[in-house]
């Protein structure tokens, strides 16, 4: 065993010299040790191993377990004693078996076995006990030829799903069937149906819910994200060789359906499933402590793994588009008059399909109709219960006319692939610059945004921006630091389809809350605001769009009230971002607009580092060039 | 007299019958439904906890989850289908209408058809559908009805013409 698989330092002597023991003995091949003779020593050793800690999710030396569950332990002190739970299951492996074999320990807790016979003699132990029937039935291992981890894209309508998701996904030969009948582990909160929001948020941020992974068909889960909240899917197929994936799967079936507590900010679907990827691999992805962890972060620290430890952890990364996106797709191949028969077809509730369908070839009719139906089942979902009869009406009628025509040959959709946001730079931004402004003396400025998506970044969403706590601070020459600006959060989502669907709302929208500080009348204001604003933009090609908004602004000063209209261009190209926007407030009850105008330029150095280069204008002039480092 | 009465007889007992001759798939979906508690996808719980997918508010679990967490009378074969077949209704009647597609192809290797007979079973099941939607108040079925009215016919082809070819799982 390579030492890679440890934990790095822990902060006290003593705990040092346990670590380095730990490593010296599990440096050593295994010697195989009957349980009888082991020594108290070695058991309390063997306890403080990571990988039993990891088993028995302990998330810290001397900490309680995470799992809640009080059947997850064999010892009634297990939860808080690793070495009590060890001795349980070393006792337990040599218990009979009686008339229901799947309860016995060895069936009920595979993983654990399999990592205690790496160092301990277990009379008669198999890799694959066949009396442990449900687990086999359950792991279908002979069938599992790889393991995935899925990240889901960010939902912005549901703030809990805004940075995204993950969950795992086995993988077996199914072909055609795309995987739906594999098992998905998925890992959330266990939240009441029609939970109030305020409670929602508390309950999810402060731990008042309990948390379980659960295990379904992925079918299921594919409903959810691709069919239901339109999300895109990235597979990140997993590099474990047979035994990992086996105690990956095996310790999965211990802990399915076990309560554990649920943080929204760490300890969340990202965290519980790389605390199980690092006992799978041994690759570090939690050692570096973090304010959150958010879905993406995990990705990204699979990457840092890989390029640290030289290794690969992802075999491919495949992309799966969603239903909308896939909707979007189908529009956008048809010809134009056969695009034109479909937006005929859904204007007129689809009453005349044969006639707008008579001037096109039976195969492009069939597109036509499929496009349709594709549309239909979209809107059907999106428009959930309150959905008119007469679009269902309309479905059935395009799917009569389909049932009337050939099935087709299958086709492969040629979506273009999405880059994972995790390609793309971490989201936490700290940057410093130097400042020039036209008023007063040249300053350095200092940022921090722990999640900054925006336009300026390189790894900007889509369509829209999300930023969260960013801060901005000016130190002058004489040391004092002031705050600039605090966006407690930046939200915005154009909506720029470039393969709009007919009767789509072509709105943006755009919201801010947060405290900006300003030059007015010779003197610097420090003024809280909150604004909301709606707009349209327009996608000139895949790396320009433009945008007009008008904003609503409750602010503390200068007036009450104001209005905010404004117009932006962005240009986004590999390693290079530009915008450029305009605006203007008019402070309701002060006769004055207050126009402004920025532009930013910037330049991606690495993975890690950007460049920017942002110059603004409002009563003043201020330019600052700054480096960033994003992780 | 008496020859009516025996008449009326023989029509009260035809009668009974058909009230009591439900197809025996029908018995088996609505049993399957209510047992093995499917729907929750589809429309919410009352009051139990059961959402675990990333804290999203809309979203439901089915009970049939996989082999392992759920009873013994809800694992597999034909509750699998049925589950498959209420909550993806929607994309394989989409499927069936193209004539392929992932959730067909799921759905007749839930019910244990052998990769060769798929094609042929898909076509048969596209004529049942076809006979389906052609009838007057499709579009206000409930799910339910439509579900139930699609795993009869599979197992209509699975139990009969396709017997050889399938298992039923």
């Amino acid at each position: 065993m390579t030492l890679h698989f440890l934990i790095p330092a822990v902060p006290h002597f003593r705990c040092a010299v346990a670590a380095l023991c730990t490593m010296l003995c599990v440096a050593m091949p295994a010697a195989a040790v009957s349980a009888d003779e082991l020594s108290d020593a070695a058991v309390e050793q063997l306890a403080a191993h990571w990988q039993w800690q990891r088993l028995l999710h302990i998330p810290q030396p001397g900490r309680i377990s995470d799992i809640r569950s009080t059947d997850f332990f064999l010892s009634e002190h297990g939860r808080t004693d690793a070495v009590a739970e060890l001795r349980a299951t070393l006792r337990a492996y040599a218990a009979p078996w009686d008339g229901q074999p799947d309860m016995h320990a060895r069936c009920r807790f595979p993983a654990r076995y399999r990592w205690l016979s790496r160092h301990v003699d277990l009379p008669g132990y198999v890799h694959r006990d066949t009396r442990c029937q449900r687990f086999e039935q359950w792991a279908r291992l002979d069938q599992l030829q790889s393991i995935s981890v899925l990240l889901v894209s960010g939902y912005f309508a549901n703030p809990a799903s805004t940075f995204g998701h993950a969950l795992i996904k086995f993988n077996s030969n199914q072909g055609a069937a795309a995987g739906l009948l594999d098992l998905s582990i998925n890992y959330g909160a266990l939240v009441p149906e029609n939970e109030w929001a305020p409670v929602y948020v508390l309950r999810g941020l402060f731990g008042g819910y309990e948390a379980a992974f659960s295990d379904k068909l992925h079918y299921t889960n594919d409903l959810v994200y691709a069919h239901t909240e339109f999300r895109d899917v990235w597979d990140y197929e997993l590099v474990l060789d047979e035994d990992a994936r086996e105690l990956l799967v095996m310790h999965l079936w211990e802990v399915v359906g076990r309560k554990l507590t649920y943080y929204f900010l760490t300890d969340n679907c990202a965290y519980r499933i790389a605390e199980l990827l690092e006992l799978a691999t041994g690759a570090q992805l939690l050692a570096r402590s973090s304010v959150w962890f958010i879905p993406v972060e995990m990705f990204h620290r699979l990457d840092d793994a890989q390029r640290r430890d030289h290794r690969r952890l992802v075999n491919a990364v495949r992309f799966v588009p969603s239903a909308e996106r896939s909707l979007r797709h189908r529009l956008a191949a048809l010809a134009p008059a056969e695009a034109a028969a479909a937006t005929q077809g859904i204007a007129d509730g689809a009453a005349h399909l044969q006639r707008t369908l008579q001037p096109l070839p039976e195969e492009r009719a069939s597109a036509v109709l499929d496009t349709l139906l594709a549309y239909y089942e979209y809107q059907i979902v999106a428009g959930g219960s309150a959905v008119r009869p007469a679009v269902r009406e309309a479905k059935d009628q395009v799917l009569r006319h389909r049932l009337s025509l050939p099935a087709s040959e299958p086709v492969a959709p040629g979506i273009e692939p999405l880059m994972s946001p995790a390609a793309a730079t971490a989201p936490m931004e700290v940057a410093m610059g130097l400042g020039h402004a036209t008023q007063g003396p040249p300053f350095m400025r200092a940022r921090w945004a722990p999640v900054s998506y925006d336009f300026a970044s390189f790894n900007g969403l889509e369509t829209g921006e999300l930023t969260v706590m960013d801060l901005v601070a000016d130190i002058d020459m004489h040391g004092v630091v002031r705050l600039e600006q605090l966006d407690l959060v930046r939200v915005r989502k154009l909506t720029v389809n470039r393969m709009p669907l007919p009767q789509e709302s072509r709105l943006s929208w755009q919201a801010r809350i947060g405290i900006r500080r300003e030059l007015r009348d010779g003197d610097k204001h420090t003024d809280e605001f909150a604004s909301f604003g709606v707009g349209r933009a327009v996608s000139w090609s895949p790396s320009l769009l433009g945008y007009a908004m008008l904003d609503a602004v409750v602010q503390s000063a200068p007036s009450r009230f104001a209005l905010e209209p404004g117009l932006g261009i962005v240009s986004r190209h590999a390693n290079w971002r530009a915008s450029l926007a305009l605006g203007s407030r008019q402070d309701i009850g002060l006769r004055r607009w207050r126009g402004h105008l920025a532009a930013h330029l910037s330049h991606r150095l690495s993975q890690q580092e950007s460049v920017h280069l942002e110059v603004r204008q409002d009563e003043q002039v201020r330019t600052v060039l700054s480096l960033a480092h994003h992780w | 007299m008496k020859k009516s009465k025996a008449l009326n007889l023989v029509a009260a007992s035809a009668a009974l019958f058909l009230v009591c001759a439900q197809p025996a798939s029908a018995r088996e979906f609505a049993d399957i439904y209510t047992d093995c508690g499917l729907g929750a996808m589809i429309a919410p719980n009352n009051g139990a906890v059961a959402a675990v997918t990333n804290v999203t508010w809309d979203s439901g679990t089915t009970a049939v989850s996989s082999d392992a967490s759920s009873a013994e009378s809800c694992k597999g074969g034909k509750k699998k289908t049925a589950a498959l077949i209420l909550d993806a209704y929607p994309q394989i009647e989409r499927d069936l209408a193209q004539g392929s597609g992932a959730h067909l192809t799921a759905l007749l290797t839930a019910a244990g058809c052998k990769t060769q007979s798929h094609r042929e079973l898909a076509a048969s099941l596209r004529t049942g559908l076809a006979a389906s939607v052609a009838q007057p108040g499709y579009s206000t079925q409930t799910r339910y009805d439509q579900a139930q009215g699609m795993f009869n016919q599979l197992y209509e082809r699975v139990d009969g013409e396709f017997a050889g070819a399938c298992t039923g799982a």
